[in-house]
């Protein structure tokens, strides 16, 4: 046994790929996240606050779609290839998706950033939502499509690799972190099956001009089928590091492979059904099935709930190992200095405080007192935005040097590093929700009002707003450590042996656990008849009122409207002068 | 040093969200703290924790 690079040197060559580009996104998604926090702020102001949705577009795609799913996908094929210990199949099918996938990037991103260029009819002002009523160019849903086609076949290729293994191997379970990655494809399938269909039948046709006008809610809805399930895509990666990692790390095992695999089945389960729950401000979708949502969505707190439970019993197991005793002194005992376990740690920490805000926005009821305001960021920047985001940071301590072989440039640097992270995202996610708490939108570049004042519940609304510019400028400076951290270690002419690429045999083993867990047919059907149940209805009365393709209005910019509105009431005010 | 450079770095880490959090909670039961006050308290518990931590290690021979 030796470094990840030593057995796998092609599959290393594809995985370090992924991890930088996903970086070159992180960088791009960072650059536009601290621009926006500071003109919203009113704190430094040099865009324009017309291209506030241009920037806006761009933080969120080039963060959630891009530098999160390039990533993942660098994990899962370290995962997929570690655990099962082999090759992938086919190098040159793996670089195709790969491929696929930075071109879909690269003609997405720039069709977004073209809406800074005034001389360019080209734009796609969206947001990562991008539903109708509002329109982008045809090229940002054409990237899309080619990216989520490649991350399709990513998902074929593992599949092929488990399967030709299974041949091999008929009687042994799937292992672990290969069930993870599968588990968590199904329901990547299920998901993007809405997007598809939301894209290619309404959405591209539309702003190709084919059609006229589409059904908004519909757009909406399909988004949302797979907006909640991307979420998870975004965190069972970020799980998959704190149960395979962390306990590594911490100088222990994981506690239990089957309660493992039995998180994983209930988010592939539970995730998709309920989509709905972002959308319980919407008129046209019954007040009953947003109450069966919420009600599903209570329920996705169990295997979060399973996860805390593990992966802390995994770490205490692990500092125990090393001679750690007492209630909580075992806590000295770990490993602090390392960033990869720091890092980690953290962003698990923030994800409890995350799990928590989330539990207000899935209740029906007190949505209505947060929904788009600015507590909403706050929730998912702990969520996405810290618990896989900083994971993702802190991993790549150790997988960088396990995917090139060279000593990581700076250790006190990347201790560094998630700490500030771990601080600028407080101040930031504090003064988010409290803003929220009082009415602050989220999405906008003037959130303040013209003769209306917000009332700061502590403080004042440009205390909050000073907090959440020093938060950004924090994380600024940390992703900026992250970065020049990551291209140092890649040219480090030193090389060192990064340690074994090994991941722990939990102390509970698969063999604990029912072989029914790794009947993945089941599960996908379960999965299939869930989303059935709950979309079915939904969907139907949302076609039957509203048309596949809407009954028409104006789409965007409706600002049009509001000129031509001025120009009559002008006018005919101007007549009644006369 | 009672703890290591490192353990301290991430002991006045998780230290602030501590007392940014607990300010906001102080006010929800009606006391409230300035921004000021915040940071006056801020500073004073990272230079006792800064203190405890330079501190000479206690000398266990002394025990025995
Ligand atoms: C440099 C650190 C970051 C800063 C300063 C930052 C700042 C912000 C702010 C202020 C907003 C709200 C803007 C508004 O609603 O008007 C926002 C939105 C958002 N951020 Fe971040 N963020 C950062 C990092 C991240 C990370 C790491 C992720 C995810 C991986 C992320 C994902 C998002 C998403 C998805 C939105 C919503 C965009 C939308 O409403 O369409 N951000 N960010
Ligand atoms: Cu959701």
């Amino acid at each position: 046994m030796g470094a990840y690079i030593d057995h796998f040197p092609r599959e290393a060559k594809l995985i370090r790929s992924a991890f930088y580009t996903s970086f070159i996104m992180l960088a791009l998604g960072g650059i536009f996240g601290v621009i926006q926090t500071l003109h919203r702020t009113d704190v430094v102001r040099f865009i324009d606050s017309a291209d506030y949705y241009t920037v806006l577009t761009a933080h969120g795609v080039f963060m959630v779609i891009a530098f999160t799913i390039f990533f993942l996908v660098g994990m899962f094929t370290w995962a997929v290839t570690t655990s099962l210990e082999r090759p992938l199949e086919d190098m040159s099918f793996s670089w195709l998706w790969f491929l696929m996938m930075t071109v879909g990037a690269v003609i997405t991103g720039v069709t977004i950033l073209l809406g800074f260029v005034e001389s360019v009819d080209v734009s796609a002002d969206v947001l990562f939502t991008f539903y109708a009523p509002l329109q982008a160019h045809p090229l940002f849903y054409i990237g899309l499509v080619l990216f989520v086609i490649g991350t399709w076949l990513a998902g074929a290729d593992w599949f092929r690799s488990w399967w030709a293994w299974k041949r091999e191997n008929p009687d042994e379970r799937i292992p672990l972190p290969t069930f993870m990655v599968l588990t968590t494809m199904i329901m990547w399938y299920i998901a993007t099956l809405a997007i598809a269909v939301s894209i290619l039948a309404f959405l591209l046709p539309w702003s190709l001009g084919i059609f006229d006008h589409v059904n908004p809610l519909l757009t909406r809805t399909l988004f949302w089928f797979f907006g909640h399930p991307i979420v998870y895509f975004w965190l069972m990666p970020a799980y998959m590091m704190w149960y395979l990692l962390l306990p590594k790390f911490a100088g222990g095992r994981l506690f239990s492979d089957p309660l493992a695999r039995v998180v994983f089945i209930l988010f592939l389960l539970l995730s998709t059904p309920v989509g709905i729950h972002h959308q319980y401000m919407d008129p046209g979708i019954a007040e009953g099935f947003k109450f069966i949502v919420m009600t599903n969505t209570m329920f996705l707190l169990l295997p979060s709930f399973l996860t805390a439970f593990t992966v802390v019993a995994s770490i205490e197991h692990g500092a125990r190992q090393r001679g750690g005793d007492g209630y909580f002194s075992w806590l000295k005992s770990l490993p602090w200095r390392e960033p990869a376990f720091t890092g980690m740690a953290l962003a698990g920490l923030m994800f409890a405080a995350g799990g928590f805000s989330g539990m207000i926005n899935a209740g029906m009821n007190i949505n209505y007192l947060v929904h788009n305001t600015l507590w909403v960021p706050g929730h998912f920047h702990l969520t996405v935005g810290t618990a896989v985001a900083l994971s993702f940071m802190a991993g790549s301590y150790w997988l960088i040097p396990q995917m090139t072989g060279r000593r990581l440039a700076s250790k006190p640097i990347a201790l560094l590093q998630v700490v500030l992270w771990f601080v600028g995202m407080t101040f930031m996610a504090n003064s988010m929700h409290r803003s929220g708490l009082i009415g602050i939108p989220r999405r906008t570049a003037e959130p303040q009002y013209q003769g209306f004042e917000f009332e700061a519940a502590l403080g004042s609304v440009s205390e909050l707003n000073a907090q959440l510019a020093i938060g950004a400028t924090l994380l600024f400076l940390s992703l900026t450590l992250f970065l020049w951290n990551m291209l140092i270690t890649a040219f480090n002419k030193s090389a060192e042996s990064p340690g074994e690429n090994v991941i722990p045999t939990p102390l509970s083993g698969p063999d604990d656990s029912p072989a029914v867990l790794d009947n993945m047919k089941l599960w996908t059907a379960i999965a299939v008849v869930l989303v059935i149940l709950a979309y079915t209805l939904p969907l139907a009365s949302i076609v039957s009122r509203g048309g596949l393709l809407g009954r028409g209005g104006d789409a965007f910019p409706v600002s049009i409207d509001y000129l031509a509105l001025f120009a009559q009431v002008a006018l005919e005010s101007a007549a009644g002068l006369v | 040093m009672r703890i290591s450079r490192s353990g301290l770095l991430i002991l006045i880490g998780i230290l602030i969200p501590v007392i940014v959090e607990l300010r906001t909670l102080f006010d929800m039961l009606g006391i409230e703290i300035s921004v000021a006050g915040t940071l006056l308290i801020g500073v004073l518990a990272i230079g006792v924790i800064v203190f405890w931590a330079t501190l000479p290690e206690p000398d266990d021979s002394d025990a025995a």
